[in-house]
């Protein structure tokens, strides 16, 4: 089949959104409101979900459309709503104190991508991938997904954070294999579907017992 | 069949521990269910030694004596674990006045987890193991956050998040890994497929093998608490009831550190053993250093028992880093000897704290007086954790030091037996104060002490490492000879 | 007609044009705003009666006050209209961007800025020094974000000269316009908001002293000086939106001077002030004013993003350099 879909023609395209990978990352974590980091990660997987389209069908994957679905269902439907469910149930909507405040946090999160960028030109190790600047975006995105990890206290804003990085990981994964075999490719989707669940009930249950969903508060156990 | 029936029974079982209407029928149930459970591993085992592998289900099984050696420890671990949480469990649920539903959530999780660690160790698909162990994190975190106090909350959650990244980095391991498959001309759709994987690891570019064992010992090995990852291990087995934290230590890390060991014989073939065992020895030999000073200061019975989890995942990590078939052989034989003696330890910690109402090490006196079944068994288990005869730990210990001093590893093998013996002495202290003196309180008597099915727990659990230290029955040899061969590409004999 | 006097008379008119156009720029925003609350909105000629107004009444000092004070509206108003001759309007001026180009743009802008929050100290006024300090806090964000973005468009044209930078914008493939460039004008376009101190950032019709900025400096002035501190910021406002448009509409500037380019230069010109005017009334309208310690959050993402942007802008020309 003659592919319309040349190298030439989705590298700029590809950038784009690459580009609004990293910067929904960078928004979420300059933003302290839930409810609109909720939002960001929406976004950064609606990117996804295109990227996941313009590179399977420019590889010409048969398996192209199913993973763009299941992605679709899972990161940027059933996620989202249930971390908004959470944020609704615990009542929690501002992150007040974080450890590391946002701006700061930011910062470090450009740093991080400078870092991964100034590696990658003298490694070079980006020759591995389809798109370059994807592979460090996706490397990029992994390391801010800890950093948000880290520098919060909420229970949910580290669900996020892990999130995230699995956002990270999956880019990674579309960039170098493009996609797994059908039966793994499930599995994982249902794992994170299930996880996100599964943390969200957590969350509540410390929310219930904390009376409130930081995670600072987790402290008795030691040593 | 058998491999149908592994899978069924668990699933039967939890589907039947939801019908109860009182907490006795609990008992009955789980432990005929872990009876045919173990029966069937028998029988598959039966099969696995007299063909060497079993293949099925178009290649997502595959089950080899190494695999066997894991479900024989997940069989025998679960049986254990029925027969003690029998008694143990409605003197608990009693004591926190839970309703009967907890109790039902607890068994069927119970199953639902010994379900998905089988699962683990039978799939021949890296990815699957993969999408296991983190479906284990999941269903362990309710278990380990059973009694829903404040405390077993922060356990749960910690655990759940530390092992959801630790999992992630592994993901990308595997990513890399598939990445080398399919660029060296693997098939796509087997290109996650264990086997498949070996036998193409010549090909694979040595560079990016080398990036996926590190991101895969990284992230597995947040799973099975090697040493800088491990600061979920101890709030997780302190917290969660005490079949639970049996089946953690016992099974469940096994299983993670089963799915390392996989990948490392890939990573072997395909770049040499000297780039792995470099690394196992390094995390090896860092867990049991690290060990140390938190065994000697520690003053809760359980995490003291968690850190000395610490320690022999160390041993056994360290085993298979010395890298000669001796010492391997005494990691898989140790791995089989951990998982019966920790669960001996966990099921008498378990019964001293609930009959002293604590867990705190310097508020358990005179536990010999008090319950002379337990306390003794606790003594006795305690010596056999330190590795002295006449119990298996001692054997497979030694292996691994005669291996390392056969392989000239002067450093690893002194530093090891230095810490082995601080490590004894801080933890026959710790249980010495715990089980010999004098004390006010009253005798109990055999009877109120422990249910006869708790002492079938205990007893069998210390015949077998008693057995197991003076004769190792064929079959169990064989499996133990076999799964060196499969590591390290041939046997002691 | 020699090259001197054509510069001089270009010189001339890129002046008397920022210095007319202006009040013109300000009372458009501001009836556009009023149109769009419903309301009927000011005179379009607003800003020069309110011009003539500040020139005719007395000029008062403050007798605490030092030769800083009364010599601070000059300094603003001369550096101000000194960066505007780097920005064309709708025709190139070669001869006065030889020297500088955006770094002395940058910096001539913060000229104005540091003698604006030098003399707002000086009558003692509470509320004064309350702006000072603020638009101190902003300006330490704003510069580095500005100076940035700029330099990425440098990178990418080459050239330090803001009519080079945007003559080479037109001569790029504009099917994909480089992702750093449109990162570069994001960050720019934020932080250009925060320049000219509207909202999101600073509310200029706000009559509360307690959140002004821009406006709580000008509190002891009056009379002339006043005068010529709000044409100073109106002039301001001016350039920063005439950069900003050239800089996303790069067409339409010209070099040779015939009445049909000059009209359809100053018609395009018109048409471009007015989308970013739109744009900015329309912000105006649908968003309120953050909180002082939010601001700093926005601009230092909008940081992120110029860092963003000259990441990309360096590997792209490592790529293209590279073998």
């Amino acid at each position: 089949m003659n592919n319309f879909l040349t190298q030439e023609f989705t590298t700029p395209i590809i950038s784009y959104f690459t580009v609004v990978l990293l910067l929904m990352s960078i928004l979420i974590t300059g933003s302290n409101r839930l409810k609109s980091i909720v939002k960001f990660y929406l976004l950064q997987s609606s990117c996804l979900v295109i990227i996941t389209l313009i590179i399977g069908f420019s590889i010409n994957n048969p398996e192209t459309l199913r993973i763009a679905i299941i992605t679709l269902l899972g990161k940027c439907i059933v996620i989202p709503l249930a971390l908004n469910f959470v944020i609704d149930k615990s009542q929690a909507n501002k992150e007040v104190v974080p450890i590391i405040s946002p701006s700061t946090t930011v910062l470090i999160a450009s740093a991080l991508i400078a870092f991964v960028y100034g590696l990658s030109m003298t490694q070079n190790f980006g020759r591995i991938a389809y798109y370059p600047g994807l592979f460090n975006a996706a490397i990029s995105i992994i390391l801010i997904g800890l950093l948000i990890m880290i520098s919060r206290k909420k229970a949910l804003t580290q669900i996020i954070g892990l999130y995230v990085m699995e956002n990270g990981i999956f880019a990674l994964t579309l960039d170098t294999v493009f996609g797994m075999p059908f039966v793994v490719e499930m599995g994982i989707s249902l794992d994170l579907f299930i996880g996100v669940l599964i943390m969200g009930v957590w969350t509540l249950r410390i929310k219930q017992s904390f009376d409130s969903i930081d995670v600072s508060k987790l402290s008795k156990l030691k040593g | 069949m058998e491999i149908i029936l592994l899978i069924l029974i668990p699933f039967i079982t939890a589907i039947l521990c939801l019908l109860p209407k009182n907490e006795k029928q609990f008992a009955p149930i789980q432990i005929s269910g872990s009876l045919c459970l173990l029966l069937v591993v028998i029988k598959l085992l039966n099969n696995v030694i007299k063909l060497g592998v079993i293949k099925s289900f178009n290649n997502l099984v595959y089950i080899d004596a190494f695999s066997g050696l894991l479900i024989l420890i997940i069989g025998t671990v679960s049986l254990l674990v029925s027969l003690y949480s029998a008694d143990y469990m409605i003197k608990s649920n009693e004591e926190y006045s839970f309703p009967l539903w907890k109790l039902k959530k607890f068994y069927f999780l119970l199953n639902i987890f010994v379900l998905t660690m089988l699962t683990v160790v039978i799939s021949n698909n890296i990815g699957l193991v993969w999408v296991g162990i983190e479906v284990i994190t999941l269903i362990s975190a309710f278990l380990v956050g059973y009694y829903n106090k404040s405390t077993s909350i922060e356990a749960a959650w910690k655990y759940i998040i530390l092992c959801s990244v630790g999992i992630a980095f592994a993901m990308i391991g595997i990513i890399l890994c598939f990445y080398a498959a399919i660029h060296s001309g693997g098939v796509e759709s087997l290109s996650l497929n264990w086997d498949y994987l070996l036998s193409i690891s010549k090909k694979f570019n040595p560079n990016i093998i080398k990036l996926a064992f590190a991101f895969i010992l990284i992230g597995y090995g947040t799973k099975v608490g090697l040493a800088p990852m491990h600061s979920w291990l101890p709030d997780a087995y302190s917290e969660a009831p005490t079949p639970v934290s049996a089946l953690l230590s016992g099974v469940l890390l096994k299983c993670s550190l089963y799915s390392i060991i996989r990948f490392t014989i890939i990573a072997n073939e395909s770049i040499g053993a000297a780039f792995t065992n470099n690394m196992l020895l390094f995390f090896g030999m860092f867990s049991i250093a690290l060990s140390v000073p938190f065994i000697m200061t520690q003053n809760q019975i359980k995490r003291l028992l968690a850190y000395s989890s610490l320690e022999h995942i160390g041993i056994i990590v360290t085993g298979l880093g010395i890298g000669s078939p001796l010492s391997i052989f005494g990691a898989v034989f140790h791995m089989f000897n951990h998982a019966i003696t920790k669960t001996l330890m966990f099921f008498t910690a378990g019964n001293l704290s609930l009959k002293f109402q604590t867990k705190d090490i310097s508020k358990i006196k005179s536990a010999i007086n008090i319950m002379p079944f337990s306390g003794t068994i606790f003594l006795i288990g305690a010596l056999a954790l330190m590795g002295s005869p006449p119990f298996s730990v001692f054997l497979s210990e030694f292996y691994i030091i005669r291996a390392g001093i056969l392989e000239k590893h002067w450093v690893i093998s002194s530093l090891f037996i230095l810490f082995s013996l601080i490590i004894f002495g801080a933890i026959m202290y710790q249980t010495m104060n715990m089980t010999i003196g004098n004390s006010t309180e009253e005798k109990n008597n055999l009877r109120e002490e422990v249910s006869k099915l708790g002492v079938l727990a205990l007893v069998i659990p210390l015949f077998i490492i008693t057995l197991l230290s003076v004769w190792i029955p064929a079959p169990l040899f064989k499996l133990l000879n076999r799964s060196v061969e499969i590591i390290h590409g041939k046997g002691i004999l | 007609m020699n090259i001197e006097t054509k510069n001089i008379i270009l010189i001339l008119s890129q002046i008397i044009g920022l210095l007319l156009l202006s009040p013109m720029v300000n009372s458009v925003i501001k009836k556009m705003k009023g149109l769009l609350q419903g309301r009927k909105g000011i005179p379009l000629f607003q800003g020069y009666y309110d011009l003539t107004k500040y020139f005719h009444k007395e000029t008062v000092i403050s007798d605490q006050t030092s030769w800083i004070f009364s010599t601070t509206p000059l300094i603003v108003f001369s550096s101000t209209l000194t960066a505007g001759l780097f920005v064309p309007m709708f025709f190139e001026i070669e001869s006065i961007g030889m020297f500088g180009g955006v770094i002395l743009f940058v910096y001539l802008l913060s000229l104005g800025r540091f003698f604006m929050s030098l003399a707002a100290m000086e009558p003692g006024s509470g509320f004064c020094g309350m702006a000072s300090s603020r638009e101190m806090m902003l300006s330490v964000l704003i510069e580095p974000v500005m100076l940035l973005s700029l330099i990425v468009l440098c990178l990418l044209s080459n050239s330090t000269q803001i009519p080079t930078i945007i003559t080479s914008l037109v001569k790029h493939d504009l099917t994909f316009p480089s992702i750093s460039y449109v990162l570069a004008i994001f960050a720019l376009f934020i932080i250009s908001i925060a320049e000219i101190g509207r909202i999101p950032f600073d509310n200029q019709e706000t009559h509360y002293e307690l959140t002004m900025i821009h406006e709580g400096m000008l509190l002891e002035y009056s009379g002339k000086l006043l005068g010529l501190m709000v044409w100073a910021n109106w002039l301001k406002q001016l350039i920063i939106i005439s950069l900003i448009c050239n800089l996303i509409f790069p067409w339409g500037i010209i070099n040779k001077f015939t009445l049909i380019s000059i009209s359809t230069g100053l018609a395009f010109y018109i048409l471009k002030i007015l989308i970013i005017s739109i744009i900015i009334t329309l912000g105006e309208t649908v968003i309120a004013k953050v909180r002082l310690f939010r601001v700093k959050d926005i601009l230092v993402t909008s940081f992120a993003i110029s860092v963003l942007a000259l990441i990309l802008v360096i590997q792209e020309l490592g790529r293209v350099s590279m073998p």
